[in-house]
C-alpha cells in the first residue's frame, strides 16, 4: 500500500527586494565579495560544516563555487559571473560588486525600478561606445613587440591575490616565468590556422617559490620502476609513442549482469589479449607507452623487459595535452591493433628534479606550443591559490593577444569612466530622459546611481580605511593611506601610475559632489607609463554582465519555491 | 545555506590570531633540550595519547576551527619535509601572530603590519645568513679546544678503540694510517653529531652506530658523508628496557610462533622475491574492478572439485619453489594458509614490508618487484640473502618470538631496533631518533650550522634594534618611515625574547620566565657596549661563549641551518595568512540545527 502525501503549495514572496532578510544577504554578499578585491583584499576561509579541508582564498572562481548562496536571486547572480569568469578568467569579483552595487543604489534610494533598468541599459551603451571608441582615456595599447606592458599585465593579475603569499621579488619572478610560459604556447610556424598551445601548471608543496620553472613540453609523474639508467639505453631520439585512453588493466569493463562458465577463466583470456597489445606495440618499435588508466601489471613487465618505458594512471587533462603535442591518437579500445598513424613522436626523454618531486619530460619533436609550468610555494593553502592565479593571468595574457588593449587598473578605469559617465549624463539629461520616458530627476537620479556603484568597485579596492580620492582633471583614483594626514602633497602618482601628481591638480574624496568636469586624456609625455593594468575584454564583458544581471534582479517581481 | 563568521572587528580584535596564540601555546613544553610529555585525553576518557612534539599534539587533537586546520597543515608539511623544527615553528607562529595582534590594537593598519614584519624576517634571515658557521670551521674550532677524544657519546669512542687492536688491521704503518684517518673522520661525525644531538645523546649515539654500520656495510672509507638517511629503518620492540635499542645491519623481521627455532633452516645465501601488493588469491591491482553483477555457473554438480585458493596456492608454491626462493617479501599482507606452507617448504614470508625497503633490497640483490606471484620468472629473482636470528623476545613466556635479521650483501640498509618497556612511549622514543637522524643528516647537507641556544636568536634581536634605531633611507617607496615600522620590528622582538627566554626557562636555568627575560636584557645591553663589530660573518666563538656563560653551561648546541630558516618563513607565513582573513566562511550548514542558532552571524 502506497502512502499519500500531502502536497504543499508553493511559497511566493512579493517583491523580493522589499524583503529585510533578502537585502540582508545581499548586504552579506556585496560586503564578502567587495572585501576580497584587490591586492590588499581581506582573505576569506572556506570549510563545509563538517570539518572539510579549508581553503584560503580572494579569488572568485574558488569563493563563488565553494559558497552557494541561499538566495535565489543570489544564484542568479553567482552563475553569471562564475560563467563569465569561466570565459574570461578575470574580472569576476567586480562583475559582482558592481552587479550588488547596483541593485544596493536602487533599492536604498526606493526609487522605481523599471526606470532604473532603462537608464542603465543606456549608460552601458555609452559605456561600451566610449570603451570601445579610439579616443577613450581609460585604455592603453598592449605593445606585442616587447614584453613591457604584458609583463605589466601579468604582474597585476599575480599581485592581485594576496594569498599567493609571495613577496615583491616573488611576485616579479612569477610574472615573468608566466610571460615566457605564455611566449612558449604561442606556434612560431605560419600556417592557416593558428592555435594556441596550453600551459600545464604542476604543482610542488614544500619548495621554495625561486625554485619555480618553466619547461618545453610536458612533465609527468615517474613511474616508480624507472631508473636514469633506462632512459640512457634508450639511444637518441625522437622516440615512438603509443598512447591509450581504455583502461588496460583487465578487468571485465562491461556494465549489467554476466554469467560465467566456471570452466572459463575471463580474467586470463583479457590479460591475453592485452599482451597481443604490447607485442604489437613492440613490433612496431615504441619506446612509450602511455595510459589514461590502470595498466595490468603483467603487461607493464611485459613491456619494461622489452625496453619500453611504461607510465600509466596519466588522467584526461594530461592525456590531452599528451595528444596535442606528440600527435598521437589515443587508442579507446585494447580489443585492435594500434593503427600505424596514432602513434605520436617525441623529441627527447629525460629525468627533471622540481624540488623534491622527480619527473618525466617529453620533449616535443617540431612546433612544441606546449609548455610546462612548475610552481613551487611553500605552504600548501598558498600554493592552490598560487595555482589558480596563474591559470587565470594565462587566460588574460591570451585574450590580451586576441585583443592587444588593456584597461588601466587600480580603480582609475572606475572612477574614470565614472567621471565620463557623469559628465555626458549632466550635459545631456533633458535629452535623454526624453528618449527614456522619464524626468530629467528621475534620469539624473539613476545616472548618479550608476556612477556611484562605479566608484564603489574602486573605493572596494582600499581595505584599511584610508582615504579615495579622485582628481579633477584626469578622473583617477589616488589613495592615501589611514595613518597618514590628508596631505594632497604626499600624493606621488594615481593608483594605475599613468598620471604622476602636478600642481594645480584639484582631488575630492570619492563619492562626495563634486563640480561637473569631463576628464581630459593623460598628459602626452612618454616618460609615465601605466603600471597597473586590466584585461580589456574580460572587464568590459564583466561591466556588460553585471549591468544585465543587475537589471534581471530589479525586474524579478515575485520569487516562487516549491517547498516539497 | 553558509555562515560567515566574521574573524575581525574593528579595534584590534582578531580571532583568528587569538584562535592561533592559543592553539600554540601548548605546545611550549616541547621547546628545548628537557622536553616535558603530555598526556591528550578524549573526553569519554577512553582514547589517550602520549605526546612530546608539537607535531604529535597537533595531530592527536580535534582541531574544529580553520586556523587550528591551516596551522596543523603546515606543522604536518614542515614536519614530512624536516622531521624537526616543528617547536619553533609554533612558538613563533604563535609569538608573532600576538606581535600582529599587538600592532592592531594600537591601530596599525594591516599593508603596514605585513611590511614590517616582511622586513623583520629579512633582517633575521641575514643574521641567519651570517652567522651560519660551516662544519670544517666547526671541527677545527673543536679540535683545539679539545685535543683529547671527545666524550660523550660514549659507544663512539669505545668502538674505536675495539677496531684499533682488531685483527683484521694486522700489519703495519699503512694500514694504521688509514685507519687513523677513518677514525678521525668517524670522529668528526660524532663531534658533528654532538653539536645537533640537542640534549638526545641516546638516540644520537644510535644514529651514529647505523651510520658506522652503513660505512663497514658499504666498505667505502669517505666517512664524512656516509650517512644515507634513506637506508635507514626503525623497529619498535616493546618489552626490553631502553638500553637494548641498538642498530642492525638489514632489515629485523619479528617471527611470533613455533617458527621461530625452526630459523636454522634457512641457513646459507638464499634467493628473494618482491611482491608489491598482497600475496592472495583474491588480490587484484589496484585499479581492477570487475563489474558487481559478475556470477560463476556451473552446468555440472561438482561438489569436491578443489577451491581455487587451493590450485592457486599450488601453482605459488611451485613456482617458489622451481625459482628456489628463500625469502618472500610482500608489501600487503600475505593469505596465512599459504605462508603456513612456505614455511613447511623452508621459504620465509615476510608480510607488511615497507614500499622503501623493497625498493632497497630490489636494488642490492637484483630482484625486481612484481604485483603477482604469477608474474615471478627468473629474471625477477635477487640473490645474497642471509637471514640470522638476532635475540628471543616476548613480552610473556607463551607469546615467545625471535627477531631475525635479513640481509642482503650489498644493501645499505640499517634497522635501528627502538626498545622500551613502556609501549606508549615508543612512539616518542622512535621520533626523538628519527629527529636526531635528520639534523645529522641536515647538518651534512648544508654543509654549515647556527649556534642554537637562542645564540641566533639573540643576534636577531640586536640587529632589529639597529633596525629600528636606523636612519629612515630604508624605505622603498621613498616616504619617511613611519612610526609604525618600530612597534611592528618590537613585537617581533618580543616574540624571539620569548622564544629564548622559554628554552633558558624550560632548560632548567632560570626558575621564571621573567628571570630569564631579565638576564637576557642585562646581556644584551652589555654586548652592545663592548662588542661593536659583533655580527660579522666568520667564526665568532667570542661572542658566543658570552651569551653561554650568560646561559649557564649548556654545553654547545647547534641548529640546521635550512630547518631554522624554513620554520621562521612558514611561521610568518601562517600569520600573514590568518591576519589577512577578515572572515571563515562555513558551508553546507543546516539551518535549524542549534548548534549555528547565535546571534549576530551572518548567513548567506
Amino acid at each position: 500500500m502506497s502512502r499519500v502525501c500531502k502536497r504543499s503549495g508553493p511559497a511566493c514572496t512579493d517583491r523580493p527586494l522589499s524583503d529585510r532578510a533578502v537585502r540582508a544577504k545581499f548586504d552579506a554578499w556585496r560586503h564578502v565579495v567587495a572585501s576580497c578585491l584587490g591586492p590588499r583584499a581581506r582573505l576569506k576561509q572556506v570549510r563545509n560544516g563538517v570539518g572539510g579541508r579549508v581553503s584560503t582564498t580572494s579569488t572568485c572562481s574558488v569563493l563563488l563555487a565553494a559558497v552557494p548562496p541561499s538566495e535565489p536571486l543570489l544564484k542568479l547572480l553567482t552563475a553569471c559571473v562564475l560563467q563569465h569568469v569561466q570565459r574570461f578568467g578575470d574580472a569576476g569579483l567586480f562583475a559582482a560588486v558592481l552587479g550588488l552595487s547596483l541593485v544596493d543604489q536602487v533599492t536604498r534610494r526606493g526609487s522605481d525600478s523599471s526606470t532604473a533598468v532603462r537608464v542603465h541599459q543606456r549608460l552601458l551603451e555609452l559605456c561600451d561606445l566610449y570603451l570601445t571608441s579610439a579616443d577613450c582615456c581609460a585604455k592603453v595599447e598592449v605593445d606585442l613587440g616587447s614584453c613591457r606592458s604584458l609583463l605589466a599585465l601579468a604582474h597585476s593579475g599575480v599581485s592581485s591575490k594576496p594569498a599567493c603569499g609571495l613577496d615583491p621579488a616573488e611576485t616579479q619572478q612569477v610574472s615573468a616565468l608566466l610571460l615566457k610560459a605564455f611566449l612558449q604556447t604561442i606556434p612560431c610556424g605560419s600556417t592557416d590556422t593558428v592555435r594556441l598551445g596550453e600551459t600545464v601548471v604542476v604543482g610542488v608543496e614544500g619548495e621554495a617559490v625561486e625554485n619555480s620553472a618553466v619547461f618545453p613540453g610536458l612533465l609527468l609523474d615517474v613511474p616508480e620502476m624507472l631508473h636514469s639508467g633506462d632512459l640512457e639505453r634508450l639511444g637518441p631520439g625522437p622516440y615512438k609513442l603509443a598512447l591509450f585512453s581504455a583502461s588496460l588493466s583487465g578487468d571485465l569493463s562491461e556494465r549489467g549482469n554476466m554469467e560465467i562458465h566456471t570452466g572459463t577463466d575471463p580474467e586470463a583470456a583479457l590479460l591475453e589479449k592485452l599482451l597481443k597489445v604490447g607485442e604489437q606495440v613492440v613490433r612496431d618499435c615504441a619506446t612509450l607507452f602511455l595510459c589514461q588508466k590502470v595498466i595490468h601489471p603483467v603487461l607493464q613487465q611485459y613491456l619494461r623487459e622489452r625496453g619500453v618505458v611504461v607510465v600509466e594512471r596519466l588522467g584526461i587533462a594530461m592525456l590531452e595535452q599528451v595528444t596535442s603535442m606528440t600527435g598521437a591518437q589515443a587508442a579507446a579500445t585494447s580489443h585492435t591493433p594500434v593503427p600505424a598513424e596514432a602513434f605520436g613522436w617525441v623529441e627527447a626523454l629525460s629525468i627533471q628534479l622540481c624540488g623534491t618531486r622527480k619527473m618525466l619530460h617529453l620533449q616535443p619533436t617540431a612546433n612544441p606550443a606546449v609548455c610546462t609550468l612548475v610552481l613551487c610555494h611553500r605552504n600548501e593553502s598558498m600554493l592552490d591559490e598560487l595555482k589558480v592565479t596563474c591559470k587565470r593571468v594565462q587566460h588574460v595574457l591570451q585574450l590580451a593577444l586576441k585583443d592587444p588593449v588593456a584597461l588601466l587598473g587600480g580603480g582609475c578605469m572606475e572612477t574614470h569612466l565614472s567621471a565620463y559617465i557623469r559628465h555626458l549624463s549632466r550635459r545631456d539629461a533633458a535629452e535623454m530622459a526624453s528618449d527614456l520616458d522619464c524626468s530629467p530627476q528621475e534620469f539624473l537620479l539613476a545616472a548618479d546611481g550608476f556612477c556611484r556603484s562605479l566608484e564603489a568597485a574602486a573605493q572596494a579596492l582600499e581595505h584599511d580605511g584610508g582615504l579615495v580620492l579622485m582628481d579633477l582633471n584626469y578622473g583617477h583614483c589616488w589613495v592615501c593611506p589611514a595613518d597618514e594626514e590628508l596631505d594632497t602633497s604626499t600624493l606621488l602618482s594615481c593608483s594605475c601610475g599613468l598620471i604622476n601628481s602636478s600642481a594645480g591638480m584639484e582631488w575630492t574624496t570619492l563619492g562626495s559632489t563634486h563640480p561637473d568636469f569631463c576628464p581630459r586624456p593623460p598628459p602626452g609625455d612618454s616618460t609615465a607609463r601605466a603600471c597597473v593594468l586590466d584585461s580589456f575584454p574580460a572587464k568590459r564583458n564583466a561591466l556588460n554582465v553585471a549591468v544585465e544581471i543587475a537589471s534581471l534582479i530589479l525586474d524579478v517581481k515575485y520569487v516562487i519555491r516549491d517547498l516539497n | 545555506m553558509s555562515r560567515v563568521v566574521p574573524s575581525s572587528s574593528s579595534r584590534g580584535q582578531h580571532v583568528g590570531l587569538q584562535q592561533l596564540a592559543a592553539l600554540t601555546t601548548a605546545a611550549h613544553a616541547f621547546l628545548g633540550p628537557s622536553k616535558r610529555y603530555k598526556f591528550i585525553v578524549d573526553d569519554g576518557g577512553r582514547d589517550s595519547a602520549l605526546v612530546c612534539s608539537g607535531f604529535r599534539l597537533l595531530e592527536n587533537l580535534d582541531l574544529t576551527c580553520s586556523v587550528g586546520q591551516l596551522l596543523n597543515e603546515a606543522v604536518q608539511a614542515h614536519q614530512r619535509a624536516f622531521r624537526s623544527g616543528t617547536g619553533s615553528l609554533l612558538f613563533l607562529a604563535g609569538a608573532w601572530g600576538k606581535a600582529a595582534l599587538e600592532c592592531l590594537r594600537q591601530g596599525i593598519a594591516v599593508p603596514h603590519i605585513l611590511a614590517g614584519m616582511s622586513e623583520g624576517l629579512d633582517v633575521c634571515l641575514q643574521v641567519c645568513r651570517e652567522r651560519a658557521l660551516s662544519l670544517e670551521d666547526l671541527l677545527k674550532a673543536g679540535q683545539r679546544d679539545s685535543p683529547q677524544p671527545r666524550p660523550r657519546l660514549l659507544s663512539a669512542t669505545s668502538r674505536k678503540i675495539k677496531l684499533t687492536h682488531s685483527r683484521h688491521f694486522g700489519s703495519v704503518e699503512t694500514q694504521n694510517s688509514a685507519l687513523q684517518q677513518k677514525c678521525l673522520q668517524d670522529a668528526d661525525l660524532s663531534y658533528v653529531a654532538t653539536l645537533v644531538s640537542h640534549g638526545c645523546n641516546d638516540a644520537m649515539s644510535l644514529v651514529l652506530e647505523a651510520g658506522r654500520i652503513q660505512s663497514a656495510m658499504s666498505g667505502k672509507c669517505d666517512t664524512f658523508h656516509s650517512f644515507d638517511i634513506d637506508k635507514v629503518a626503525t623497529c619498535v620492540l616493546p618489552g626490553p628496557s631502553e638500553e637494548h635499542s641498538c642498530a642492525l645491519p638489514g632489515y629485523v623481521v619479528h617471527l611470533t610462533d613455533e617458527r621461530a627455532f625452526l630459523i636454522e633452516r634457512l641457513a646459507g645465501r638464499l634467493q628473494i622475491v618482491l611482491l608489491n601488493g598482497d600475496l592472495s588469491e583474491s588480490y587484484r591491482h589496484v585499479g581492477f574492478c570487475n563489474p558487481p553483477g559478475l556470477r560463476y555457473v556451473s552446468d555440472a554438480l561438482d561438489v569436491h572439485r578443489v577451491g581455487g585458493e587451493e590450485e592457486w596456492m599450488d601453482g605459488v608454491l611451485g613456482t617458489l619453489a622451481k625459482l628456489g626462493v628463500g625469502v618472500v617479501f610482500v608489501t600487503g599482507a600475505a593469505c596465512r594458509k599459504l605462508t603456513d606452507r612456505c614455511w613447511r617448504c623452508d621459504i620465509l614470508v615476510v608480510e607488511r614490508v615497507r614500499p622503501a625497503v623493497l625498493r632497497d633490497f630490489a636494488g642490492a640483490t637484483g630482484a625486481v618487484p612484481v604485483a603477482y606471484a604469477s608474474q615471478l620468472s627468473k629474471r625477477c629473482v635477487g640473490s645474497g640473502v642471509r637471514v640470522r636470528p638476532w635475540r628471543r623476545c616476548g613480552a610473556s613466556p607463551r607469546a615467545e618470538s625471535l627477531a631475525v635479521t635479513v640481509t642482503a650483501e650489498r644493501a645499505a640498509l640499517v634497522t635501528v631496533v627502538i626498545a622500551s618497556p613502556v609501549r606508549s612511549k615508543l612512539q616518542a622514543l622512535e621520533d626523538r631518533f628519527w629527529g636526531c637522524a635528520h639534523r645529522l643528516h641536515h647538518a651534512l647537507e648544508d654543509g654549515k650550522l647556527l649556534p642554537g641556544g637562542g645564540v641566533v636568536e639573540l643576534q636577531c634581536v640586536r640587529q632589529l634594534r639597529e633596525r629600528m634605531k636606523g636612519p629612515a633611507e630604508q624605505t622603498k617607496c621613498g616616504r619617511p618611515k613611519g612610526p609604525y615600522v618600530a612597534i611592528v620590528l618590537q613585537g617581533m622582538i618580543n616574540g624571539l625574547m620569548d622564544y629564548v627566554s622559554t628554552v633558558m626557562c624550560n632548560s632548567g636555568l632560570f626558575s621564571s620566565k621573567a628571570d630569564a627575560w631579565a638576564a637576557i636584557n642585562n646581556q644584551l645591553k652589555e654586548t652592545d657596549v663592548t662588542s661593536v663589530g659583533a655580527g660579522v660573518a666568520g667564526l665568532d666563538l667570542s661572542d658566543q661563549a658570552e651569551c653561554e656563560s650568560a646561559a649557564g653551561e649548556t654545553g654547545r648546541a647547534y641548529d640546521n641551518t635550512s630547518v631554522k630558516v624554513e620554520a621562521w618563513r612558514r611561521a610568518l607565513d601562517l600569520v600573514f595568512l590568518v591576519l589577512q582573513t577578515d572572515a571563515e566562511i562555513i558551508t553546507g550548514i543546516d539551518i535549524e540545527d542549534r548548534k549555528w542558532q547565535h546571534d549576530g552571524l551572518m548567513f548567506l
